[in-house]
């Protein structure tokens, strides 16, 4: 408590004033943050190049045909850094992806989550860093 | 050795040139969140109050609660230039503080323009590694000739309370449609360089000094991958190519290695800004105890600002990091990489 004082408190819940985004990273440039997916599949091509990791997967669905949607993370340095690496993804494995639509309708998308049929989740932190 | 996490106080920098004819008895606190409404720690907030001279910055805590006291009334300006790039910026141009006020001031932070995508927001993964590095409790290294010793794995941060340019009219506009359009053109996204000082070496990558009495060699993991700094008392060529990196010549004074490049390519942006040929830059890095340095940069550039743009940087030591190769070989969003 402050002493010695008069105090008048004015209470101000302030959202974000929406200021331009100065920053750099262009993933909002090339995907959606209103248009948010997620998809089961199973991998069938893993891409583990810079600048960016992307993985392909296939969904099926009955009564259409099979889709290939492709994914894509931040790069293979910061994931190594993170404790994951080239071989913590399989071609045939099951997973399911939480992300966001790439803004030009092609089947692609920028991933939030990755997580397998166990519930475990992939490329995130390992350690406590916060 | 000792193992000594990065500590955040929430102890304010308050500066107030013309106190003497004010009441400094108003504050401001409150929460910082993110969209979800989970509390950011060691995010930065600064009110100024050009009537008073008033510049008051602090980090929130680990629990993102802030505070600062001592203010005088006014009209403030509140910001947060937040760590790039899971947040938004905030800015607030108009908070009023009434005299012997306590005004409770909550900001939620929108998500920014990396959308938490895995792996590879710069603020995220440079907060993970800052927190897992062991730094020994001794004073600054030296070398055998009398310098301190920056050699070792560095994290670049960016300046917390960047202060905005004052960009000649041609180049704001230009900076403004360069926003506007997302940076969807930024070198960057066409696996070139970034604004000195990060260049290539700016988390989430990391960057290796190597220093030699007559050279400092900083190691990029993204391009260009190097970069020399030459300490032989040479002086910069007469036509210096244009280029990225620029030429760059330094010398110790005291403590701090001061480095000063010329000859840069127009084809870099500085921030959203462009460039012109007489874009000069001058590095002042000051390694202040053994985890941390100081790099105070000058971007000094008459063609595109009305007086040079000034950045404070922190980097930290990070010695449990390695560097890692970096190919930019599948940029699939600029696969032509035509200018």
């Amino acid at each position: 408590m402050r002493l010695g004082f008069l105090r008048g408190l004015v209470s101000a819940i302030a959202l974000a004033y929406v200021a331009p985004i100065i920053a750099h990273h262009s993933f909002m440039a090339v995907f959606d943050p209103e248009q948010p997916i997620e998809l089961t599949g199973t991998i069938t091509e893993i891409e583990w190049m810079n600048p960016h990791v992307w993985f392909y997967i296939d969904i099926e669905s009955e009564g259409s045909a099979t889709e290939n949607w492709g994914f894509e993370m931040g790069s293979p340095n910061g994931l190594i850094r993170r404790g994951w690496n080239h071989k913590s993804l399989e071609v045939g494995q099951v997973v399911t992806v939480i992300g966001v639509l790439a803004r030009d309708g092609s089947q692609r998308g920028a991933v939030r989550t990755v997580t397998l049929p166990t519930g475990e989740s992939l490329f995130g932190a390992q350690n406590d860093s916060r | 050795m000792v193992s000594r996490k990065h500590f955040v106080g929430v102890c304010a920098l308050l500066v107030i040139h013309n106190a003497a004819a004010q009441s400094s008895s108003s504050s401001m606190f409150g929460l910082v969140t993110d969209q979800n409404g989970a509390p950011l720690g060691d995010v930065p907030i600064r009110a100024v109050n050009d009537a008073t001279d008033t510049d008051a910055r602090v980090f929130t805590s680990t629990s993102g609660s802030y505070e600062l006291e001592g203010l005088p009334a006014g009209e403030y300006v509140v910001t947060i230039s937040a760590p790039c790039c899971a947040l938004q910026d905030y800015s607030n141009d108009s908070l009023m503080l009434e005299p012997n006020q306590a005004f409770e001031l909550n900001i939620q932070l929108l998500e920014g323009g990396s959308l938490n995508v895995l792996g590879d927001d710069p603020g995220t993964i440079a907060a993970e590694l800052r927190n897992r590095q062991i730094i020994p409790d001794l004073p600054v290294p030296r070398t055998e000739y009398g310098t301190p010793d920056i050699s070792g794995i560095w994290l670049i941060n960016r300046d917390p309370f960047p202060e905005a340019p004052k960009a000649l009219p041609w180049a704001e506009a230009i900076s403004e449609e360069r926003i506007a359009n997302g940076q969807a053109n930024h070198p960057h996204n066409r696996c070139l360089p970034n604004e000195p000082p990060r260049y290539g070496g700016g988390t989430p990558f990391i960057t290796k000094f190597i220093q030699a009495p007559e050279l400092v060699v900083f190691l990029f993991e993204d391009v260009p991958g190097f970069r020399q700094i030459f300490l032989d008392d040479r002086d910069h060529p007469e036509v210096p190519n244009p280029s990225w990196m620029g030429h760059s010549i330094g010398r110790w004074e005291g403590d701090t290695l001061v480095v000063n490049t010329v000859g840069f390519t127009t084809r870099g942006w500085t921030y959203t800004y462009p460039r012109t040929e007489m874009m000069r830059l001058e590095e002042r890095y000051t390694r202040v105890e053994y985890g941390r340095m100081d790099v105070r940069v000058t971007i000094d550039d008459p063609g595109v600002f009305e007086e040079p743009l000034v950045r404070n940087f922190r980097f930290d030591f990070a010695p449990q990091e390695k560097l890692i190769e970096y190919m930019c070989e599948n940029n699939k969003w600029y696969p032509d990489d035509a200018e």
